[in-house]
């Protein structure tokens, strides 16, 4: 933009768009005040795209709720929102609902609960179409119109579907057509790609971004994911606790974090192009607000703190040009931080464990159908898994990577029997492992023995009545009889898993996600297994999280020898733990081999998609190797 | 939709019904023998017992045929509406029941609309409202609706409205429509009271969830016109729990209507039955108790057809063969 140029309508001296100046939401629930986000300032110009980067915790959602006024029930704003001048946040509802939409729109981020179930498509988009005069359409010229709104987003045949009929992709580019259905100069788009599946992410953040060019709208973007932010914004804003931690350019922030929390979140997500030595995380989880009200938020997790970080909660201070930083040691640790990541970043070399002669676990043929209970319209059964053949190696790691609907967790839960096979043979170990129920007993313990299971979802795969402790103790009084010291038994594995014994007394409840996930390996290392089957064990986990669990289990294997079956949609996940790969499409093998040949290397189609689906920003997108 | 397919499920709800019915008017047509007492003596009421009355009866109800060809017979007239005559009047059932009907169908629709209109709107106040005084106020009147007997509430209403304050008659059907209505409208109030209850508490509860989800947010998030977020959007969703609930609604008011046409000394379909059961008049009371189950299961069909059009993810899941 050129500075000579006329200021456009709404714009301020400045040239943005909408501002934020000291920004602060708080939640009552009773007579109990809680900080969510404090004293955040932010400004967006015309047409550009501005991204908030934060965990969940981090007041992120919030902060676009609060953008856009509307606050969920409790919780109140307060400073300033400046649109066009006036301060959205002094506005009754009565104004704010006539600027919205026309001014200011914001996309959810679940696709799956956005849209109103009972209603077409097309009627949604139209519901935000106005004339000149603020009425409503007629009806001919609203359905015109949706169509044409629907068809900006790639789908106008959608006009008279309901929105369960449409994949999540597809009614995620039904929000955004119904976002911008009042032509509205700024969109914020809250996690827009996170519920969908992975090729499906990479054409929505594509999509956003080329609405945002043709259309010279200011977009926000909310996500959690740093390349993504990357891939995709002008400028980054770094949220932690609720406070802002760094802002700068895009470009600049991934050549050089100026904050510690940036670079450690940058770190905990790893690339998908190339294996690291050593997985640095950042360790602990996110802390409540107004627990580091005073001090610096990242203090209790940082490896640079100093007493002088735990005095006040630093602000943002400029650091060089154009860039802001609330680290008050960052002039000092800067050449560290530098070093630090140059060494983290070192591509390691996958060792393949020598060929074993006699695979753990191999799967032939295996293929699952499910009857229509679920499914709508057919009465053709659902063929959940098509024929699928599969080895894992003793001690060997192996990853399966599918998207939703690939049949990746019919196929766990088929090896551990929680399905049965409708046809095809598992051996495990020897055992002819395709029907669990015709097993005898000692059979049953030696599978139980064998192969474990991690679930996805740590909230729900631990009994919440039960301490840490007394879980444990049961899968140990089952599979060593013998052992009498199960109290040294239960500490042990906590050990293994990188909690204090004194955990065994707690509740989940008093878990956090990562320390739950950690809690459920340990159940499943009880019975000291040779596989350990890891349904998308870390993707209900934040990012910073994530990081410490994939460390874990690199050194899990490293110690105990135990291999996996890794399920996972991500193929970060997959070229940071495993050694081979197969990937898994509608039920079938398309591809497999060692991790390196065929990330680098795809050969069919839907492998080549999904290496492409993952976000890079202009500097990492080099020629393939 | 697939045509096809909604025929289908229409035709499998209507044999499902058909079904339902026989196997209740198996139960009514036993009305006759679980009554104490021969079915003979029964049905002869207060006549006069000589051995040519009695031989009148066994002819006229086939009383000699074996019991599967009874209710073959039974049935055979049933279908046709006809129930016999009444024992007590000498008047044939369905007469009765016709001549009674339309007294009830008044009142039940009355009540039925005032249910709707203030359960509804009420319900919809209330979550709009969300734990405020109003909010307080109507989920307290729904408790004191969902817990009073309608004759306790007849008589209160009468007591306060009629007697004390002298707005409305105390009995009497009225001659006009104004009038009718007018006459109608405390034994209406009385029969909406328990119904509105149970919709305020499910229209309240359905409304503050559907106001706390994300589509909600997001219309709003667009610039939805407000009305339209709280109807369209709200409302529509929430008011599918009330469809389900409705059907039990009928019922409540059905078994509600005798009792008030009673306290109202209303001569309806509800004072006919009470008066039958008091006269042991088996038969008025078995053409009664079919017409109910007739209606109980009418109204659960369509229920099923209603809801296929308020909830489209049903029409394309449940309605598959």
């Amino acid at each position: 933009m050129s500075s000579n140029a006329e200021p456009l309508r709404g714009v301020d001296a400045n040239g943005s768009l909408l501002t934020a100046v000291g920004l602060a939401i708080h939640s009552r629930i009773g007579g109990d005040q809680r900080t969510i986000v404090t004293n955040l300032d932010l400004s967006l110009n015309e047409a550009e795209t501005v991204g908030i980067v934060g965990e969940s915790g981090s007041g992120k959602s919030m902060t676009a709720r609060a953008l856009v006024g509307l606050l969920p029930t409790g919780l109140s704003a307060r400073g300033e929102v400046r649109l066009d001048g006036s301060n959205l946040l002094e506005m009754s509802q009565r104004a704010l609902s006539r600027i919205r939409g026309s001014e200011i729109a914001l996309v959810l981020q679940d696709p799956f609960t956005m849209l109103n179930p009972v209603t077409r498509c097309g009627d949604q988009v139209a519901d935000g179409l106005v004339d000149a005069r603020g009425r409503r359409l007629g009806r001919r010229t609203r359905r015109e119109e949706a169509a044409r709104r629907l068809a900006e987003v790639g789908i106008p045949e959608t006009v008279d579907r309901y929105p369960f009929e449409l994949s999540g992709g597809m009614r995620q580019r039904v929000a955004i057509a119904a976002a911008l259905a009042g032509d509205p100069r700024v969109l914020i788009a809250d996690e827009p790609s996170t519920a969908l599946d992975v090729t499906t992410q990479g054409e929505i953040l594509a999509l956003l971004k080329s609405l945002q060019t043709s259309r010279s709208m200011a977009l926000l973007l909310i996500t959690h994911d740093l390349r993504v932010a990357f891939s995709t914004c002008d400028r980054i804003y770094v949220l932690y606790a609720g406070s802002l931690l760094e802002v700068g350019d895009a470009s600049a922030v991934e050549a050089e974090p100026l904050h510690p929390y940036t670079l450690g979140l940058l770190l905990s997500e790893p690339p998908a192009d190339r294996r690291l030595t050593e997985l640095v995380a950042i360790p602990g989880s996110v802390p409540a607000a107004d627990d580091v009200a005073t001090i610096c938020p990242l203090a209790p997790r940082c490896q640079w703190a100093q007493p002088k970080c735990e005095v006040t909660n630093p602000p943002l201070k400029p650091v060089g040009a154009e860039r802001l930083s609330a680290c008050l040691r960052i002039d000092e640790i800067r050449a560290e931080m530098r070093s630090l990541r140059h060494h983290a970043e070192r591509p390691a070399v996958v060792h393949h464990p020598a060929e074993a002669s006699v695979p753990l676990v191999s799967v032939d043929n295996l293929q699952k159908t499910f009857a229509d209970a679920s499914t709508r319209r057919g009465s053709a059964p659902v063929i959940a898994l098509g024929g699928v053949s599969l080895t894992v190696g003793v001690t060997e790691s192996v990853g399966l990577v599918g998207e939703s609907g690939s049949g990746k967790t019919t196929l766990a839960r088929c090896l551990v029997g929680l399905e049965t096979p409708t046809a095809g043979a598992i051996t495990i170990d020897g055992v002819d492992a395709s029907n669990y129920g015709s097993l005898s007993a000692d059979h049953l313990r030696q599978l139980r023995r064998t192969v474990q299971i991690v679930f996805q979802d740590p909230y729900s795969s631990l009994n919440p009545l039960r301490t840490v402790g007394s879980a444990l103790k049961e899968v140990l009084e089952l599979h060593r009889k013998r052992s009498r010291n199960l109290e040294g038994g239960v500490a042990e594995l906590l050990e293994q898993v990188g909690l204090p014994a004194s955990f065994s007394r707690r509740k989940p409840v008093a878990l956090s996600g990562g320390e739950r996930q950690r809690v459920a390996i340990a159940r499943a290392l009880a019975v000291k297994p040779r596989l350990i089957i890891c349904d998308e064990p870390v993707s209900a986990l934040d990012v910073s999280v994530q990081a410490q669990i994939l460390g874990l289990f690199r050194t899990l294997r490293d110690e105990l020898g135990v291999g996996y079956l890794f399920i996972t949609h991500d193929l970060a996940v997959v070229r940071q733990v495993v050694e081979r790969v197969y990937v898994l499409y509608r039920g079938e093998v398309v591809e497999s081999g060692p991790v390196d040949a065929v990330l680098d290397h795809p050969q069919h189609a839907y492998t080549v998609r999904l290496v492409e689906s993952v976000p890079r920003s202009a500097s990492q997108q080099r020629p393939m190797r | 939709m697939n045509r096809r397919n909604l025929a289908l499920f229409i035709a499998r709800r209507l044999i499902a019904a058909a079904v339902l019915l026989v196997i209740m008017s198996g139960a009514v047509f036993g009305l006759l023998y679980a009554t104490p007492g021969s079915a003979e003596q029964v049905l002869l009421g207060t006549r006069v017992a000589n051995e040519e009355t009695r031989e009148n009866i066994r002819q006229r109800y086939n009383l000699d045929e074996p019991l599967p060809t009874q209710y073959w017979l039974w049935a055979e007239d049933a279908i046709r509406l006809d129930f016999g005559e009444s024992i007590r009047t000498g008047e044939p059932v369905l007469v009765a029941i016709r001549d009674r009907a339309s007294l009830s169908l008044r009142l039940g629709a009355y009540g039925f609309v005032v249910a709707f209109v203030a359960g509804i709107g009420l319900g919809v106040l209330a979550a709009l409202k969300n734990r405020s005084g109003v909010d307080r106020a109507v989920v307290s009147l729904s408790v004191v609706g969902a817990s009073s007997p309608a004759f306790v509430t007849g008589v209160f209403f009468l007591y306060v409205f009629a007697v004390l304050l002298g707005w409305f008659p105390a009995f009497g059907q009225g001659e006009g429509l104004a009038d009718q209505l007018w006459h109608l409208t405390l034994p209406a109030l009385t029969l909406a009271f328990g119904a509105a209850a149970l919709l305020i508490r499910f229209t309240r509860a359905g409304m503050i969830t559907a106001l706390e989800q994300d589509y909600v947010t997001f219309a709003r998030a667009r610039g939805v016109s407000e009305p339209r977020v709280l109807f369209g959007y709200a409302l529509r969703n929430a008011m599918i729990p009330v469809v389900t609930a409705s059907t039990v609604l009928l019922a409540a008011t059905l078994t509600g209507a005798v009792l008030i046409e009673v306290t109202f000394a209303l001569p309806g379909l509800g004072a006919l039955l009470v008066d039958s059961v008091a006269f042991k008049d088996v038969l008025m009371v078995q053409g009664l108790t079919m017409l109910l189950a007739a209606v109980a299961v009418l109204t659960n069909l369509l229920t099923d057809i209603l809801y296929l059009f308020v909830d489209p993810r049903i029409r394309y899941t449940r309605v598959a063969p």
